[in-house]
């Protein structure tokens, strides 16, 4: 299981899903437009699969998707978009990566939004667990 | 005779049960918000980058802005507030761990990210780990409490 493939997977789902909005990737230059999405990754340590360790190796992580609009047009922007990237994840779903999956065992997580010197922005946390089957 | 012998057996296997459940929680509840608190040096104080997974301190503001309760009731504040509370922490209980409030209004900024800041995400990068601090500890409990 390869930790980069898990990353740009997810990426790519949120990138197919044509939302419409410039997204910020991971170490890249941050663009200033609105709306726009703001990736970055949170992983844990790997563990074994079982008590008694075994050859299943599984972490969990998420996807960070800050959802940046204009602050003072009101939340409704962001709250949509949140939703929409949201959906993208749902709850019970599955990727397939080389040798494992990666499974999507509860709903995004959409935090609430706050506003940021011109920007109002909204967390929405998509947590995973990717393993080795 | 016999019946009361495994009576007897029954209730102290329940009961062993029960101190491992108990102190799997109460170490794994430990383990978890002890690493989300952890603090390291603030970009105002001349740190580089954020460091994700810490505390940013410059005057401590934030970092002593926790509130830590248990069933909303006990309720301890400070830095080093989840300490006092965690030995009280049985199997069930419902407990929560909170940065911010009036003194630190900043905390969701700092956590998450501005413009001008990348995240710190000190309570997501601890809380992604809790699976496997809960395995290690059921672990360490199963080789450890007789």
């Amino acid at each position: 299981m390869n930790t980069n493939e898990v990353k740009a997977l997810l990426q790519k789902a949120l990138y197919d899903a044509a939302l419409g909005v410039d997204i910020d990737w991971p170490n890249s230059p941050r663009s200033a437009v609105w709306p726009r999405i703001e990736v970055s990754h949170i992983s844990s340590e790997r563990t074994s699969g079982t008590l008694k360790g075994s050859e299943v190796i599984r972490y969990s992580g998420v996807m960070s998707a800050i959802i940046v609009t204009q602050a003072a047009s009101g939340a409704v922007s962001g709250d949509v978009l949140a939703d929409q990237v949201a959906a993208i994840f749902p709850e019970g779903s599955r990727i397939a990566i080389t040798g494992g999956e990666i499974a999507f065992n509860r709903p995004a997580d959409i935090r609430d939004g706050y506003n940021d010197d011109g920007d109002w922005r909204v967390p929405v946390m998509i947590g995973y667990s990717a393993m080795t089957t | 005779m016999e019946t009361k012998e495994f009576s007897a057996d029954v209730d102290a296997w329940i009961a062993k049960s029960q101190r491992r459940l108990d102190l799997v929680a109460r170490r794994s509840t430990g383990d978890v918000i002890g690493r989300a608190a952890r603090r390291t040096m603030g970009i105002t104080r001349g740190a580089k980058n954020a460091k994700p997974g810490f505390i940013p301190v410059d005057l401590s503001t934030l970092s002593k802005s926790l509130v830590s309760t248990i069933h909303g009731g006990i309720r301890q504040e400070g830095a080093d507030s989840h300490r006092l509370i965690i030995g009280k922490v049985k199997s069930g209980d419902v407990i929560s761990f909170m940065w911010g409030g009036p003194a630190a209004s900043y905390a969701r900024h700092v956590h998450y990210g501005t413009k001008h800041m990348d995240g710190w995400f000190w309570i997501d990068r601890a809380v992604v780990n809790w699976q496997a601090i809960v395995r290690r500890n059921a672990i360490w409990v199963r080789n450890n409490v007789k």
